[in-house]
């Protein structure tokens, strides 16, 4: 493949929009079209889909044939960690509160860096979970859950 | 006169202690992440939206722009001395920015920087001033068709300012279009994409997206490459340049603050494009252009001045058309929807208060830039020493505080990782994401435009094109677009991007 393509960035961004496109139009195949004077829900999603999906697969044509960058390295590790550290985020917060929750997000994402020791994780966490305890809860005074639900003074 | 006596208002706005107050914070928080790289205005101002709620509408607002013309003073300082682009808009100071402090000039660099943007500041406010109004009456006169051809036009002019490939510029903003599109339909009430999600109804928060990719992707990205950084200049040395260096630096700032204002007010403008241009112009008409990237005065001078301009000279067509022409603009409109302020042409004669308050912040605003970035500019420097290991975990922290918080959704919060994904996808594959976000935004309004023109037309598509003036946006737009397919502009256009 990689002698075919010679612009990878441009044909996976293409392959994203076509993609997206074909997926827009199977979704909405069921939305109601209208007639120009009284549109219905899946007249302009339908005009979008087709319009993206027509660039889509001209993108790709164009990576075929034009010059490009060679493809980029991706590296996992930041992806998995930090995106795992936002979802555990969402995960805990409604259970087991902003403090739980802050702490969590932190040391997970700590780790997306490479040379990160422990007991630094665990202090920036602290400092961090600390921070957030006095911006929104102290500060804002936004209506969060803290603690965990159990031992909720209020 | 009128004018006048408008800024007079403007100024009894500005000057009570409470909006005074939110205008330092909001230029001094500016110049902070304007300083420090890897987060943007446009994180920031999502992640203080939430907060927003709380304030009275004009002093958040004020707070909201000082902290984007705040971060353009900001850029500059980084740009300078680390070598980094502090901002975006601020890639290009780094050329000569740079190169001058390796010389021992840090210190003339940083005060042509923030001469230059508090003379592109002032002018600028007075654009603002004399330009809005006359527009907001034109625009009154607009029907939907007009509205549908304005936004047609901002979107292609969006793409012809991105950087890279036209197709995939073009891919974006019909992508962002789509997804601008999830949520229920506004004139029939069905539900489109929602996958039989409740929290989606209401479409993807604005917010949510742009936090996911400004903010999550961003860091994902940074994390790969090592986040070393040596600053460079402990000591910046005499601040005042000489006398020779000042001279030059005049007519670069005059350039450079008509450059960015005029950019700064295209659809798909902005404070990044202004930097470029005027950097392109300096070097174009300088007597010897083999001084550019060896420490010229002028390469730092003019791309200060028209960033701060342009972050300006954009608040324009915001606040008379209601339509954002960059990211930090689309801000600006869910800012004000949240107080309850409809954005567009109604807003100068219904808010005056708040209309000339605002403008007349920015000029109190970037006199307290220049107090921060001159005689305070230690305190930034120390700053640069933070490392951004303990940077991104905080700004992890926060976003997600905020994401939350704005509609109190924890669905939001896995919207948002999800786009933090697709924004470090985006940065990989070298697709500009800032057009996305416009035409996320634009979307449905061009839908209910475009619906509301063939209604009032009987269903006659001929409508765009038999109304004089939605014809001749139309035409521009056609032309515009045509222009940047024509392979000799093309060339063109890359190189002005190569520069950088």
């Amino acid at each position: 493949m990689g002698r075919i393509v010679r612009a990878p960035g441009d044909f996976w961004a293409g392959a994203i929009f076509a993609g997206a496109g074909i997926a827009a139009l199977l979704l909405g195949r069921s939305y109601r079209l209208g007639t120009l004077l009284s549109m219905g829900p899946g007249y302009f999603p339908r005009m979008v889909g087709i319009l993206l999906t027509i660039l889509g697969v001209a993108t790709i044509g164009a990576s075929l044939r034009g010059r490009g960058e060679p493809s980029e390295v991706w590296r996992w590790r930041p992806i998995v960690l930090i995106l795992a550290s936002v979802l555990l985020f969402g995960w805990t917060l409604e259970r087991f509160g902003l403090v739980v929750a802050s702490a969590l997000l932190v040391l997970v994402a700590c780790f997306a860096e490479r040379e990160r020791r422990v007991w630094e994780a665990i202090a920036v966490a602290t400092a961090l979970t600390f921070i957030a305890w006095l911006v929104f809860v102290k500060g804002l005074e936004m209506p969060l859950l803290v603690w965990p639900a159990i031992t909720r003074a209020d | 006169m009128d004018l006048l006596s408008h800024l007079a208002l403007g100024m009894q706005v500005a000057l009570t202690g409470e909006n005074l107050l939110y205008c330092f914070g909001g230029v001094a928080l500016g110049t902070l992440i304007g300083v420090l790289p890897g987060i943007g205005p446009v994180a920031t101002i999502s992640m203080l939206l939430p907060i927003t709620f709380k304030l009275e509408p004009t002093s958040s607002l004020i707070m909201l722009a000082g902290i984007y013309y705040g971060a353009q003073y900001g850029g500059s300082t980084t740009a300078i001395l680390v070598n980094l682009p502090g901002e975006a808009s601020s890639m290009v100071t780094c050329i000569d920015g740079y190169a001058m402090a390796r010389q021992g000039r840090a210190g003339h660099a940083l005060a042509v920087a923030a001469i230059g943007s508090f003379v592109a500041g002032c002018v600028a406010t007075l654009v603002l001033a004399a330009f809005a109004p006359p527009l907001s009456e034109l625009a009154l006169k607009f029907g939907a068709p007009e509205y549908f051809a304005l936004m047609v036009l901002g979107l292609v002019a969006a793409v012809v300012l991105a950087q890279g490939s036209v197709l995939k510029a073009l891919g974006m903003i019909v992508l962002g279009i789509l997804l601008g599109l999830v949520g229920m339909d506004t004139t029939t009430g069905d539900q489109r994409y929602t996958f039989g999600l409740s929290e989606l109804s209401d479409g993807l928060g604005f917010v949510v997206v742009a936090m996911g990719i400004f903010g999550f992707g961003p860091i994902i990205a940074n994390l790969e490459t090592d986040g070393s950084r040596e600053l460079l200049a402990r000591s910046i040395g005499r601040i005042w340049p000489p006398r020779e260096d000042m001279r030059r630096a005049w007519g670069a700032i005059a350039r450079g603050t008509g450059v960015g204002s005029l950019l700064g007010i295209l659809p798909g403008g902005g404070a990044v494009l202004g930097s470029f241009a005027s950097y392109m112009l300096e070097k174009r008409i300088a007597r010897d252009p083999s001084r550019f990237g060896k420490g010229a005065i002028e390469g730092v001078a003019g791309p200060e001045s028209a960033n701060n301009a342009a972050a300006q000279t954009s608040f324009i067509p915001m606040l008379t058309l209601g339509l954002p022409t960059n990211p930090v603009m689309a801000l600006m409109v869910g800012a004000m929807i949240i107080q309850g302020i409809q954005p567009g042409p109604m807003v100068i004669s219904e808010q005056p208060a708040l209309f000339w308050g605002m403008i007349a912040s920015m000029w109190i605003g970037n006199l307290f830039l220049v107090v921060l970035n001159l005689p305070l500019i230690g305190i930034w420097v120390r700053l640069l020493s933070v490392n951004y290991r303990y940077l991104y975990p905080a700004i992890l922290m926060f976003c997600c505080v905020g994401i939350y918080s704005l509609q109190t959704s924890v669905m939001d919060v896995f919207i948002a990782a999800g786009f933090g994904f697709l924004g470090y996808v985006f940065i990989k594959l070298r697709c500009e994401p800032a057009p996305l976000l416009i035409a996320f935004v634009l979307g449905p309004m061009m839908e209910d435009n475009f619906r509301r023109a063939l209604t009032i037309a009987k269903g006659n598509p001929a409508v765009f094109v038999t109304r004089p003036i939605s014809a001749s946006i139309l035409a521009m737009a056609a032309i515009l677009l045509l222009i940047v397919i024509a392979p000799s502009v093309r060339r063109r256009r890359e190189e002005i991007f190569k520069e950088g």
